[in-house]
This record gives C-alpha cells, structure tokens and sequence, in this order.
C-alpha cells in the first residue's frame, strides 16, 4: 500500500480493463517519473476525448459530432454495411482495406448470464435502417464465440424475413498460417466453409 | 506411446520433482499421503488438461504458489517431443509443445494419449450420470482433441439458455432471442450426441472384454441412452442436429413452464449393466472397482485401436480391495506394449505378474529401488 495520491492513482489504473495489480504500479511510477507536461497531455486527452466524442447516430460508432467518418464518407456504399460488436472491431476490419461499405456497432453480444438482452443492444437500430430501404446487404461480423454465434442467428432471424441479404464472415485457417499447425476447431470450420475453386 | 520422464513444479504437495520412466512397468510405492497419486493425476493433466479427482485447477496448486507446471517427455515411434503445461487459478495458462509455445492450452491435446484409474473413479460405476457423461467426454478427447472445445461451448451455450429460460420462466410467450440459443446449443450439442454415440459403441466391447480378462463374472454392457432420440442409420452430426431441434419443438412448453433446459446431452445416460442389472444400484464395492477398471481398460484399448497405438496407463492403487487372485488376474489383463504406471502403498499388493521396477516415493523425493 502507499499513500495518498500516489494509491489513489494506482487504483483508478486498476479499474482499467486488461490492468492487473502490477502493471497498475509500473503504469502509475512510469506517471510519477515523467515530465509534468507530459501527464498533463495525458490527463488532457482524457477529458478532451470524455467532452468532445459522441456516439454517431448513424451506426453507434464513437464520433466527433453527430456522424461518424465512415458515415459521413460519401464514397463508402451506404447499401453494404458491416455489424461488429464493438467500435474497436471496426478498426480491425478498417485495416484490411477491402471493406468499402458502412458500419453498425451493437454495442455488445446477448448474453442471458450477464442480463444483456437484444433490447440492450442497438437491434432496433439496426433493423430501422433495413427497413428505411437504405441496407441491401447485411455483413454479420460479431466474434466467433458462442455468444457471437447465437447474436448473428438472432440477428439473421430478424432480418432476412425483411428481404435484406445477410452474410456472416468466414471463420479458418489465417493466410500464411500452416494446416499442421492450425487447431481442429478453426480447420474443422474451414472445412466446412469450403467453396469451389 | 511412452511416457518417458515427468516434471512437477509447484504441483500440490510436490514443489518440484523429476521422475524417469526407463521401463514398460513401473509401481510408484510409499506411504499413504506421500504423493504417488500427484505423479499420475500430472500425467494425466498434460493428456487431458483437466485432473480426475478435482474439477478445480486451484487445487493442484502447491500451497502459496501461484502456478503450476507440469512438463513431459513423451516419445512415440523414435520420435520425442516435450510438452510443458502451466496450471494457474486465474489469467490465462500458457503452454509449449516441441521448445515452442502453443497459442491455446488445448494445442497440446494429443501429445500424450492416456486412461487414468483411481479410487475416486468407482463414482463411473455407482455415481450420478454426471460421472458417466465425463467419462466418456474424457475418452472422446481422447481420440478427437476438438470435442475439448465442443464440450466447453456446449457448456457456455447451455449456461445461456438456461440463464434466459429461468428469467423467462412462467410466462406465456418464448423470451426473444430463445430460437438463436437453440441453435447454438443445437450447434455443439449435437456434435456431443454424435461423439458420444460414436464412444458408447467402440467402448462397449473392449469394456466387456477387459471385465471378462480381468476374472469379471457376468456380462458387462455399456450402452448410450441419449436424451434425444436416436437418429437411423450411422448418424453424423446433421442428424442429431435434426433430431435435437424436434425434441426441442416437443419440449419448448415443459421449458417455458419449468423455466430450464430439458433437452440436450446434458441429460444423456451412459448406461452400466451387469447381466441386464443396473450396476449403478446393483453391484457391490469389490465389483463397483472392478467394472471401473474396466471401463479404463477399455477405453485404453479404443485408443489404441484408433491410433494404432497403445495408450499410457495411469493406475492409482488398482489393486488394494482385490483379493490376491484378482490381482493376478488384474495384472494378466494389461496389454502386452502398453506402458503402465501404478501406485500402492504396500509392495505386497503388486502381483509378480506385473514386472517391470519399482519406484520409492518419499516425503519429498522419489528414489529408484
């Protein structure tokens, strides 16, 4: 334990997610030892980034205003969009610089254990930009986890009965990866998700 | 399949061991409480990453300690390899197989193919149909590694459903989004029944053959009681699948109402019958332990039919309860080119027909004899 400020900072690191005991100390001394300018422009982005992001009111994905960028991109197709899970998946599917579409962010996957309901997820969200006509074809890319799974069935339930094409992403073997050394979930997928060549 | 030698860092009592296995036989002998049992629930871990006599991990941790690790040297055909396993009570566990770490624990299932008998294992015989279900997922990851992760999803998807299910309960209209966690436990659940039944009837003749090699009177059967209906024919997983979504649409009234999961393999019945008596309810201690070691046996002799290959055997005190004829028997039955490793505390139990060296175990250390 140590003393005021210092154990006051130690836990509000810990309350990150991913930041244990240990790393909340290392993080906390790193703070102590740098330039007051520094943890100034820490503290500052901080609050900057609580006052000044929204949520965008297109897709749910965090924005500096009422839309996001990909929203407000003209030349992304507003026909194609992709749902993830979270605003973090985006940046994921953003690197791979093939998806020219647009976005819906969930805000989570259904999980009964922890109370979180298709209510609790932007759903209806969803489902009213399906219906406005504007969506032609739906990309489900929640995780491949069971929760993942069971939100895109529920997802794909929902939506095809309103005439929009939806998708799920693949799931297998990474490229440049080796079949020896691929576990027999993620190869027994692949399988199965063959297609003609 | 040889287990070659054995490392124990921090694993329960031990705080860090090595032991060699230079011979096809070996009895670990020593006092009660000395840690014989720890050596062979080790091995056991590195081949099933789960240990039989605890279902949690934090109880293989020595006393204070944080983690465990288990290390292996195991050869197969000329070929060595080592597969060193971490055991913690929370965060994530690593592994390596081969000098290079694995990114998931479960990599390293198939590296040693093994059964384990002890004691605790009689519960098969004469426990709830929980104990029987276990037993044959342990056998199912045996011979397929992935039902590792099938079974863990099974778990979680049912956790789901039954969650919403009691939320729900009582009330006239399906909570949104029942029809998405029937899939998902449709998904895994039916590749459990299809795995299972596939199990149940590779092991039930080399169980019946292991029971009569081992002086066993009567005849011993195993049969697979799903909790759906069986599919015709040879069924995969789609049929099963399919079988599982009827009896689900049948059952959906009874769920809603009673607010749980009715339907699934998480009420299979692994059935144990003894000239057509239960031996669940009808078989006595002596006999209990003995159909338990054969169901081992047999389910040894399924891997190595599978393999091509004969398993490890891992024997906690297989012959105290059994009289010195039995015993005999007992040894007789272990297959010739399988390595055995047993445990006794009294020498005397050994029968001579089981051979091979005898390793002391001792507070703390473990000596050749």
């Amino acid at each position: 334990m140590f003393e005021g400020p210092v154990q006051d900072l130690i836990e509000a690191l810990r309350r990150l997610p991913g930041i244990g005991q240990k790393s909340a100390q290392r993080l906390a001394f790193h703070l102590l030892k740098a330039p007051a300018d520094e943890a100034r422009a820490l503290a500052e982005s901080i609050l900057a980034a609580k006052e000044r992001v929204a949520i965008c009111r297109e897709c749910f994905n965090v924005a500096e205003g009422e839309r996001c960028r990909y929203c407000l991109d003209a030349r992304r197709d507003p026909a194609l969009v992709c749902v993830v899970e979270e605003p973090a998946d985006i940046i994921a599917v953003e690197r791979t610089q093939e998806f020219r579409g647009r976005y819906h962010v969930l805000g989570g996957h259904i999980s009964p254990i922890d109370g979180v309901g298709p209510d609790d997820l932007r759903i209806r969200e969803l489902l009213a930009r399906v219906e406005r006509g504007e969506l032609k074809e739906v990309i489900v890319a929640t995780n491949p986890t069971v929760e993942g799974e069971a939100t895109a069935i529920y997802l794909a339930n929902l939506l095809k009965p309103l005439g929009a094409r939806v998708t799920r992403i693949a799931s297998g073997i990474p490229v440049g990866g080796d079949l020896e050394y691929a576990d027999e979930v993620t190869l027994g997928r692949a399988l199965e998700g063959r297609r003609e060549i | 399949m040889r287990l070659e030698a054995l490392e124990l860092v921090s694993f329960r009592f031990w705080e860090s061991l090595r032991v060699a296995f230079p011979r096809e036989r070996t009895a670990l002998v020593g006092p009660n409480g000395c840690g014989k049992t720890s050596i062979l629930e080790a091995a056991w871990y590195v081949a099933s990453l789960s240990s039989h006599r605890s279902s949690s991990d934090s109880a293989l941790l020595r006393r204070g300690a944080a983690s465990a690790v288990v290390r292996a040297d195991i050869s197969q055909a000329g070929r060595r390899e080592r597969v060193e396993v971490e055991i913690v009570a929370r965060g994530r566990a690593r592994a390596r197989r081969g000098g290079a770490s694995v990114p998931r624990r479960r990599d390293v299932l198939g590296a040693l193919r093994a059964q384990v008998f002890s004691p605790e294992r009689v519960e098969i015989v004469r426990g709830d149909p929980a104990a029987r279900r276990r037993f044959a997922d342990e056998l199912l990851v045996q011979l397929h590694p992935r039902y590792h992760a099938v079974s863990r999803d099974y778990e979680r998807a049912l956790r789901q459903r039954t969650a919403l299910l009691r939320d729900a309960a009582g009330a006239s209209r399906p909570p949104a989004g029942l029809e998405a966690w029937d899939e998902a436990l449709v998904s895994a659940g039916s590749e459990l029944l299809a795995g299972r039944a596939d199990v149940a009837r590779r092991l039930a003749p080399r169980a019946a053959e292991a029971w009569a090699a081992a002086g066993g009177q009567g005849e011993l059967a195993v049969a697979y009681e799903p909790n759906v209906p069986v599919p015709a024919g040879r069924a995969g997983a789609a049929e099963w699948a399919e079988a599982m979504r009827r009896r689900l649409g049948e059952r959906r009234g009874d769920e809603l109402a009673r607010g749980a999961s009715l339907v699934g393999p998480h009420r299979d019945e692994v059935a144990i019958t003894m000239d057509g008596m239960v031996a669940r309810t009808h078989s006595s201690f002596g006999e209990g332990w003995l159909i338990a070691v054969a169901l081992v046996l047999g389910a040894a002799a399924a891997i190595a039919e599978a393999f091509a290959d004969e398993p490890v055997l891992l024997l906690d005190d297989p012959f105290t309860p059994l009289d010195p004829a039995r015993r005999e028997r007992l040894a007789g039955a272990l297959p010739a080119g399988a390595q055995a490793i047993v445990t006794a505390a009294d020498p005397g139990e050994i029968p001579e027909t089981f051979g091979g060296g005898t390793l002391l175990v001792r507070e703390g250390e473990v000596l050749g004899a």
